[in-house]
């Protein structure tokens, strides 16, 4: 007898997204005392002794790295045969596997990772206190319209190797950077000969065209259109995957 | 009811492991998929499972396309592979985490089986830190307690100690409702062979028998013989101090099967 909803169900994503987060529980406390430590000894090593320090670059440099880091090791399970099996049979839909995944890595991320940050700037705070330095507070990062639009790039890169990671059953990162290098060069070379061939008699051949202003292939709108791409293309793959 | 027709099935494009296999079973009965290394037996139990994808054929398991991969189908299979895995959680965890996708699971009945196999679930132990044998036990239990209509178990007793192997078997028998259907396959065929209702040889992708015990061991009969008879023998090996034969039963009454010396005739004629 069928009777349930065999694409989404709220209940379903709710155990779903609650065995995920035990699964990585422990892994993701190790990493928020991780990046906090290495934050703060990166900060006293460079820049907990000057006056001024900017917090935004840490946030985004940081933001960036272990965003994609983590994209490029989810769908973990994948990575042995054993666990795929485990993880494939799970009476859940691939919709909402996929949707726990792109919670946990994309949204979760950012708020655990935001945390991870303050966390951060307290311990700072009390090191610069210490040394009667003051220290500005970190939330105008949050408030500048720079924080949207970088979230909304990281959700791109993540996106993309979302895609990796669904995809290479081994070293799915390295893999995905390779994959992403040799696209973007191919792109950017694509670009810069549209690029010469438009303003072929004004302009001169060369790298310096793929940032340029008006042809800025890394720093486009466009790149955001395809997230949901990439999420479709995600799915299909968990779909199509055998064991 | 599982109904496959016409499945082919392969790894590589020019080496078929299926070929127009067809296959049938029946819904309420222990099934024993029997069949040397290398014969399909793991291949067939993920095609049930949705794991593969069948190059070409029918696979329907009561009604639903495996590959599809639904939670409801889902929701109505446990298949435990031989090599298995367990997350890194507690016995509680676990069960708490896994048991509400199976809308029949029985956390009493699950507790209970963990006792037979004496685990200590008062511990609570990390899964992660037993033994193969002990995580097998939960993943049985687990599975037997899940109420699920379909049960898939690929070498179940291998890893499990003596006495456990027995409690295995009770328990199984426990589990059985009368709608259950299990799928067994294995190679330790004198740990299950007194629960096994139907058995099913797979030699080099073909099913070349498909039977079940009672009609087996009505029509054959297994015995010890010191001195090989001239006449009636339908098989034969030699072993200590006379010879297991198969010949056939004419008395009309089941006969005890030896399901280790039947499998190897079966083999031994498809050669």
């Amino acid at each position: 007898m069928k009777h349930k909803n065999n694409f989404f169900d709220l209940s379903r994503v709710a155990f779903l997204f609650s065995l995920e987060l035990t699964k990585i529980k422990k892994y993701a406390l190790i990493t928020l005392g991780a990046t906090v430590g290495i934050m703060f000894l990166i900060s006293i090593m460079i820049v907990g002794l000057t006056p001024n320090i900017n917090f935004a670059s840490f946030y985004y440099v940081g933001l960036y790295i272990s965003g994609i880091l983590l994209a490029g090791t989810a769908f973990s399970d994948f990575r042995k045969k054993e666990t795929a099996i485990m993880y494939l049979t799970l009476p859940a839909s691939v919709f909402e596997k996929l949707l726990s995944q792109i919670f946990i890595v994309s949204f979760g991320f950012v708020i655990f990772y935001s945390l991870a940050f303050l966390l951060y700037w307290g311990t700072v705070y009390m090191w610069r206190s210490f040394l009667q330095l003051e220290t500005p507070l970190p939330f105008y990062i949050f408030e500048s319209n720079q924080f949207i639009h970088s979230l909304l790039y990281l959700w791109f890169w993540q996106s993309a190797f979302l895609v990796g990671s669904a995809t290479f059953n081994k070293a799915p990162l390295i893999k995905t950077m390779a994959v992403v290098f040799v696209v973007s060069a191919f792109l950017a070379v694509y670009v810069m000969f549209l690029f010469t061939k438009m303003v072929f008699d004004n302009m001169q051949w060369g790298p310096h065209m793929m940032f340029h202003s008006d042809v800025s292939l890394f720093d486009s709108d466009w790149l955001l259109l395809l997230i949901p791409v990439f999420w479709v293309v995600t799915y299909l793959k968990i779909k199509e995957k055998q064991v | 009811m599982i109904t496959i027709t016409n499945l082919d099935f392969s790894y590589r494009k020019n080496r078929k492991l299926f070929e127009k296999l067809s296959w049938k079973v029946a819904s309420g009965y222990v099934y024993g998929l029997l069949g040397k290394n290398g014969a399909g037996k793991t291949t067939l139990m993920k095609l049930i499972s949705g794991l593969l994808k069948p190059d070409s054929g029918m696979v329907d398991v009561n009604g639903y396309q495996p590959f599809g991969r639904t939670p409801d189908f889902l929701g109505r299979l446990i298949f435990i592979p031989e090599e298995f895995s367990v997350p890194s959680m507690r016995i509680e965890e676990f069960v708490k985490h896994y048991s509400p996708f199976y809308e029949h699971f029985d956390l009493d009945k699950f507790y209970r089986y963990l006792k037979e196999f004496e685990i200590d679930s008062d511990f609570n132990p990390l899964l992660s830190s037993l033994s193969y044998g002990q995580k097998k036990k939960v993943l049985i239990a687990f599975a037997f307690a899940s109420g699920t209509p379909l049960l898939i178990l690929d070498e179940p007793t291998n890893g499990l100690d003596i006495p456990s192997k027995a409690v295995f078997r009770r328990l199984c028998i426990d589990a059985l409702n009368g709608e259950r259907t299990f799928i067994i396959s294995t190679h330790q065929v004198k740990d299950v062979e007194r629960i096994l209702d139907r058995i099913t040889v797979l030699d080099r992708g073909r099913i070349i028998s498909n039977d079940s015990v009672e009609n087996i061991s009505t029509r054959y009969e297994c015995k010890f013989q010191e001195q090989l008879p001239q006449e009636g023998v339908l098989y034969y090996e030699k072993t200590l101090g006379g010879y297991k034969t198969i010949t056939l039963n004419t008395s009309g009454s089941q006969s005890a099967l030896d399901i280790e010396l039947y499998f190897n005739a079966m083999i031994k004629q498809n050669s």
